[in-house]
């Protein structure tokens, strides 16, 4: 009988069958033949002395073939997923049977199925999660406020950022993928083609600044070019990054333009305390009168310089943004009348007709007293400063329910109507020669307005060229 | 006194430019003072002056322009210009001093007596010797 055991290895199996049926197909030939040898008809029983070990044989075919249908089953399986490349798993098929060997296969292709089923779902997450990821680096990509170009290393654009196309064309509408990067940049204008023959020629990461025209306020522009890993051939392509630094360049102006302005006005009164001083020294004989006149000269000189230094120490604060303010009860005539001390004597020298005029009962006010009077000190003493000899300047309060307005009025030079929008910046002096002629930081009135603003309140500008200026700072009341 | 050398300085500052011409003035020097670029233009077309001490930085017409057009439009070669400036580094001293043919640049704040000795070297080394009307300040004191 045969027993297929668990044990047993399939050579073995398939032997014993094999040799059991062979054997029993030969004894049976043998003992017909010695039979039928013995009767003296062997020759007439041939047939039937082949035919049963031949049906034996047949039957022990049969068995093998039963005993080895689910080893070729999984033979024919394996085969067809080697030669599949280990891609077709789920083809791979279960066998319909409760033996050892099927259960063993059947086990293993359930632990494989469940394996790739668990495969193909966190392929599937990992699929969302980078297609977001991708999504995300793209928005981050698209909104960078620097304009950014992947280039190809024959130079036409890969890939490039909205910020990119509205900086070169003016609108992020346009798509340049595909165009000539360095035709591109030069719409960025004329004096740029230049520049750019420099940067191409050479081939290491580098950095050069681009200006449209001469006038920096028409635009300047940071160019950088970052080259990626080369490839086999030796070219790579190049990352570059277009930043928009007009503004950075004009504070840097501004900057130097004001050092060049406070060094002028350090050197001035220095200049004329050095002078005097030095004339005293030196001469022995001058009389007396002319003496006491350069030594109220030296104190004058010295008191501008003071002046301007303080300037200097609220512009430096303004700079940090680090002008804070301390709000006491004001007494505001108290506030008016140290200002007015300071002025008049200003307007008078130059021969201007001052006028100043507040209501009977001033409101107290909570405000930075110090801050307060510098601010109002600038706007009066602007008037008088920029208002020719014989002119009139005025200084008005109007206390109202909720604000207080202060009113600087004169009848002085005056601001352009296109000046008129930048007066509050920081640095700005008007182009006027009349402006020019006099000394100032183009600071005080960018002070003013921070010191108004920090009170909550602003200051308002009215004024007409060649007939006068009213300024207005107006303080809310609580 | 028609021997007294003539001092034109060109100077928007009114302070200094007082104390310059009070003590030219002691040196013994006919000076005259004028506020803006294009005053001493007209004075220089007006009258001869041997010595300009100017400013650079004026109204209307600055000191360079002033220098190159007295140079180049007035053609007055043998005029000694001595320019003070407020502007230190920024000027290129060597190539504005070569350009107009100056005698000097001084940034202020100047010293007065380098000033004054500087303008009697340059009058004491021109052709026309001058005598002063009023003595002239000790121009080395001890400190």
């Amino acid at each position: 009988m045969i027993v297929a055991h668990p044990t047993r290895s399939l050579t073995r199996r398939l032997s014993e069958q094999y040799l059991m049926y062979g054997l029993a197909g030969l004894f049976c030939f043998a003992v017909a033949a010695i039979n039928l040898s013995w009767h003296g008809t062997f020759l007439n029983s041939i047939p039937s002395a082949v035919g049963i070990p031949l049906a034996l044989l047949l039957v022990g075919s049969f068995a093998i073939k039963r005993t080895s249908r689910w080893h070729e089953n999984i033979d024919r399986q394996l085969s067809r997923f080697a030669s599949s490349g280990g891609k077709t798993v789920q083809e791979l098929r279960p066998l319909p049977a409760t033996d050892a060997l099927a259960n063993g296969w059947n086990q293993l292709l359930a632990r494989v199925h469940e394996h790739s089923a668990w495969n193909g779902v966190e392929r599937r997450l990992s699929e969302a999660v980078h297609s977001q990821q991708a999504r995300r680096w793209e928005t981050v990509f698209q909104n960078l406020s620097d304009g950014i170009v992947i280039c190809d290393p024959e130079g036409l654009i890969i890939q490039h950022n909205r910020a990119f196309a509205v900086q070169v064309t003016g609108s992020d509408s346009e798509s340049m993928v595909g165009a000539n990067l360095m035709q591109s940049l030069e719409r960025l204008g004329e004096n740029v083609t230049e520049k750019l023959c420099g940067l191409t020629a050479n081939h290491t990461n580098q950095v050069i600044e681009v200006q449209r025209t001469d006038d920096i306020t028409q635009g300047v522009w940071r160019l950088s070019r970052t080259l990626l890993e080369s490839d086999a051939n030796g070219s790579s392509d190049s990352i570059w990054t277009l930043r928009d630094i007009t503004q950075h360049k004009l504070v840097e102006n501004a900057r130097e333009q004001f050092v060049c302005t406070a060094t002028h006005e350090l050197r001035t009164p220095l200049a004329n305390i050095r002078a005097y001083t030095e004339t005293l020294a030196l001469a022995t004989d001058i009389p007396i009168e002319q003496q006491q006149a350069f030594y109220n000269t030296i104190n004058s000189e010295a008191t501008r310089l003071a002046r301007f230094v303080d300037e200097l120490l609220n512009i430096s604060q303004m700079e940090a943004g680090a002008i804070t303010i301390r709000k006491h009860d004001v007494q505001l005539e108290r506030l008016l009348e140290e200002i007015l001390d300071s002025q008049r004597p200003l307007a008078l020298e130059k021969n201007q007709t001052f006028e100043f005029s507040v209501p009977p009962k001033l409101p107290k006010i909570l405000a930075d007293k110090d801050k307060l009077n510098a601010a109002l000190t600038n706007l009066l003493g602007n008037a008088i400063k920029y208002t020719p000899e014989g002119g009139k300047v005025s200084m008005r309060v109007d206390a109202e329910a909720h604000r207080i307005l202060f009113i600087v009025e004169d009848s002085g030079f005056g601001i352009s109507q296109e000046e008129l929008p930048k007066l509050c910046s920081k640095f700005f002096r008007s182009s006027d020669s009349r402006v020019q002629s006099l000394v100032g930081s183009g600071l005080g009135l960018a002070f003013t307005q921070e010191v108004a603003r920090l009170h909550g309140g602003r200051v308002t500008i009215q004024s007409q060229l060649n007939q006068g200026s009213c300024f207005t700072l107006e303080l809310p009341l609580h | 006194m028609t021997t007294e050398k003539k001092i034109l300085v060109a100077e928007d500052n009114v302070v200094l430019g007082d104390v310059v011409r009070f003590n030219l003035e002691r040196a013994g020097f006919n000076v005259s003072l004028v506020r803006s670029g294009d005053e001493a233009l007209r004075r220089l077309t007006e009258e001869p002056f041997d010595i300009l001490v100017t400013d650079y930085e004026m109204p209307v017409i600055n000191g360079s322009e002033l220098c190159r057009m007295i140079r180049e439009e007035l053609k007055l070669a043998s005029l000694h210009i001595v320019m003070c400036s407020a502007k230190g580094l920024e000027l290129d001293r060597e190539e504005l001093k070569t350009r107009f043919n100056l005698e000097a640049i001084l940034f202020k704040p100047f010293s007065i007596r380098e000033l004054t000795s500087l303008i009697d070297k340059l009058n004491s080394s021109s052709a026309i010797p001058v005598v002063p009307s009023i003595p002239t300040p000790n121009l080395n004191p001890t400190r």
